[in-house]
């Protein structure tokens, strides 16, 4: 579901810029490179928080389901795009942009041996933060004192005492 | 050739080169775990044999079952993992495509042209959808959370599956494409495991 964070966490880590590609495409520069990427791993990260942010208001089982589904579409707008680019609905010197992407490769990162470890530190971390996340939030309904309640405004059910909260 | 055959044939040639010796004694233990396992289908044919005394039909029967023999190992050897080391000028020489998306467009395209503002209103686009969305799920308090159990555990579970839910699918179908000979030369209780992994994969 999150091809863009993951292929920009992963372009970042294993993938570097080849001044060659100017060859192919001359306006193919370092920075233009860069603004590609960084606007990639922008787009992952929103859509990841909106997904968690949607997951854990839901308050109904399928609902959960259903939201995920839903996100699911509107994480995959811009492959829905750059198919309609592709297959020429935008004229025939797009489409040719098209073919150039499919002929240009980059070569793999070979230096920055801590760009290696971004690929994986990012991963399990993410994960991570998601679940320290869940924590906080199940812990601040279950914990020992309803004080616990971290954010703004907490959920108040019918099985406690409204007094508590006064 | 199977198709599981042929995606091990074309794993072998984009692996860049197996260490020789550490390859040699992973095949050996493969084809020593095999050997166990046809081991024991010749003692229970050898037994059979005692029993039946077949003659001419056995043998034919045995050279077909000798060609399955090969058939497995050969599948088991394509989908066994293997190890490899990547020499420098190997990594060197390693190359990835530019995936195909508007990311990609507008790298390659000139900022004052068509294709770039066109790629840029895609981004644009889910940057704006997500953007009201967002506000959306804060109207009633950032964590909204009622006391339900299965509700927490049902989130807990899918925090992870936007990462890893394609590959048991992925499993699934190639399963299906296993050679028939698997099926029939496995013992019952290998292929009690099997159908078992099968089945949790679907689930």
């Amino acid at each position: 579901m999150q091809t863009d964070l993951i292929h920009a966490v992963s372009a970042i880590g294993r993938i570097k810029y080849d001044p060659a590609m100017s060859r192919i495409a001359k306006n193919a520069t370092h920075f233009k490179y860069n603004l590609s990427l960084a606007l990639q791993l922008i787009d992952g990260i929103l859509s990841l928080a909106v997904n968690v942010a949607v997951m854990m208001r839901t308050d109904e089982l399928l609902s959960i389901f259903l939201n995920f589904a839903s996100l699911h579409f509107l994480q995959e707008i811009d492959i829905c795009g750059y198919e309609l680019i592709e297959k020429g609905f935008f004229g025939r010197t797009m489409e040719i942009w098209c073919e150039i992407v499919r002929q240009i490769e980059l070569p793999r990162r070979q230096s920055d041996k801590w760009l290696h470890k971004i690929t994986t530190s990012l991963f399990f971390g993410t994960a991570l933060v998601l679940l320290i996340t869940y924590g906080v939030i199940v812990y601040s309904i279950y914990g020992p004192s309803k004080s616990a309640c971290v954010f703004h405004t907490c959920y108040v059910d019918d099985y406690v005492d409204d007094a508590v909260w006064d | 050739m199977t198709l599981v055959e042929e995606e091990g044939r074309l794993a072998l040639d984009f692996s860049l080169k197996l260490e020789q010796g550490k390859s040699l004694d992973l095949e050996k233990g493969i084809h020593d775990d095999n050997d166990d396992i046809f081991d024991v289908m010749d003692n229970s044919n050898n037994y059979k044999e005692e029993e039946d005394d077949g003659g001419g039909e056995f043998e034919s029967s045995r050279i077909n079952k000798s060609t399955m023999k090969s058939t497995i190992r050969q599948s088991f050897f394509y989908l066994s993992p293997k190890s490899c080391v990547v020499t420098q000028n190997q990594q060197e020489k390693e190359t990835f495509p530019l995936k195909n998306s508007v990311y990609s467009l507008i790298i390659i395209t000139p900022i004052f042209s068509l294709a770039f503002l066109v790629s840029m209103y895609w981004i644009l686009l889910k940057y704006l959808l997500f953007a009201m969305l967002l506000p959306n799920t804060n109207e009633e308090g950032t964590f909204k959370v009622p006391h339900n159990r299965p509700l927490l555990i049902a989130k807990f579970l899918l925090i992870p599956v936007s990462f890893t839910y394609r590959t048991p699918i992925l499993y699934c179908i190639v399963s299906f494409l296993f050679p028939s000979s698997v099926f029939t030369l496995l013992s019952k209780k290998a292929l009690i495991h099997m159908y078992l992994s099968i089945i949790l994969n679907i689930g």
